[in-house]
């Protein structure tokens, strides 16, 4: 019990809690990350001669499908901190169960798309879009793999009490981490597949 | 709203039925053919409010002091001076192709 307080005891950083801060800094590094991936598939789309419209290559309504599932995964991780915020355990372990299944089922998904996509020839050597496709969706898909397992440890934390309505905080920093890579995806769904 | 207060679970639900709303809007624009410039322009609107939306909402940054705001902010803005830096690359390629 002893280890557990301390664990979670924080530093105050100009206002903001230690872990807050740190969950920040690495977002920072993730944002440089996808900005630098993103930024160069605009720059290389505006500078081809000839670029095929996503639409005719891509499975647009199974794209939108997923997006609605991670956008799901985002409401039903805020409900988990929202959950533990006013101390109900059951609440918690449920919602973020929820949040890992359909993080599992988003990656499914993408296994499935992969998997069709590779079958009619829209591999990774293809054309300069297939390269930008599976490099940006891939990388993206790695983060929806890490955010899992991520969730899941926390489940098995949850189950073991180790979170109260005065100690959320690893929640709310994994809930950050969780967002952000549902805000990638939006942008790339947007910019990757429809544009 | 004072800082560091939670939205509540009809606020995250709200936010939740905007961000669906905006996602069906994105597919019908690609699915109905729109002219590529009109479809640009609505996509990366969209993008825009939901990754805002997400951000202020789902990620407590409409509920954090401005501070934090600066942490995201900073990459977020070298990202976008990190493209405009590169446009003029683009744009003599494409003029010596002409």
């Amino acid at each position: 019990m002893d280890r557990m307080i301390n664990a979670e005891v924080e530093t105050p950083l100009i206002d903001i809690p230690t872990g807050k801060f740190g969950m920040w800094v690495f977002l920072i590094s993730e944002i440089m990350f996808f900005t630098g991936l993103i930024g160069s598939y605009i720059v290389l789309r505006l500078g081809a001669t000839s670029w095929p419209r996503p639409g005719t290559i891509l499975n647009t309504p199974l794209l939108g499908l997923n997006t609605l599932i991670l956008l799901s995964s985002s409401l039903t991780m805020a409900l988990a901190l929202h959950a533990i915020q006013q101390g109900r355990q059951a609440a918690l372990r449920r919602f973020l169960l929820l949040t890992a299944g359909l993080g599992v089922a988003f990656l499914g998904i993408k296994g499935f798309d992969y998997a069709h996509m590779w079958h009619r020839g829209f591999t990774m050597s293809a054309s300069l879009f297939g390269s930008c496709y599976y490099l940006l969706t891939g990388f993206h898909a790695l983060h929806v793999l890490s955010g899992v397992i991520l969730l899941l440890s926390l489940f098995f934390a949850a189950s073991h009490g180790r979170f109260s309505a005065a100690h959320y905080g690893r929640i709310e920093y994994s809930g950050l981490y969780w967002h952000f890579i549902d805000i990638v995806w939006v942008i790339l769904f947007a910019i990757l597949c429809l544009v | 709203m004072k800082i560091n207060a939670h939205p509540t679970a009809r606020t995250y639900l709200a936010i939740y039925g905007w961000l669906l709303g905006l996602t069906i809007l994105e597919v019908s624009v690609v699915l109905a053919g729109w002219p590529q410039g009109a479809t640009v322009t609505i996509l990366i609107a969209t993008a825009l409010a939901k990754a805002m939306l997400i951000a202020l909402y789902f990620m407590h940054l409409k509920f954090d002091r401005p501070l934090v705001w600066l942490l995201p902010g900073i990459p977020v803005v070298l990202g976008i001076v990190f493209v405009l830096a590169l446009f003029p690359d683009v744009v003599f390629h494409l003029v010596q192709r002409m």
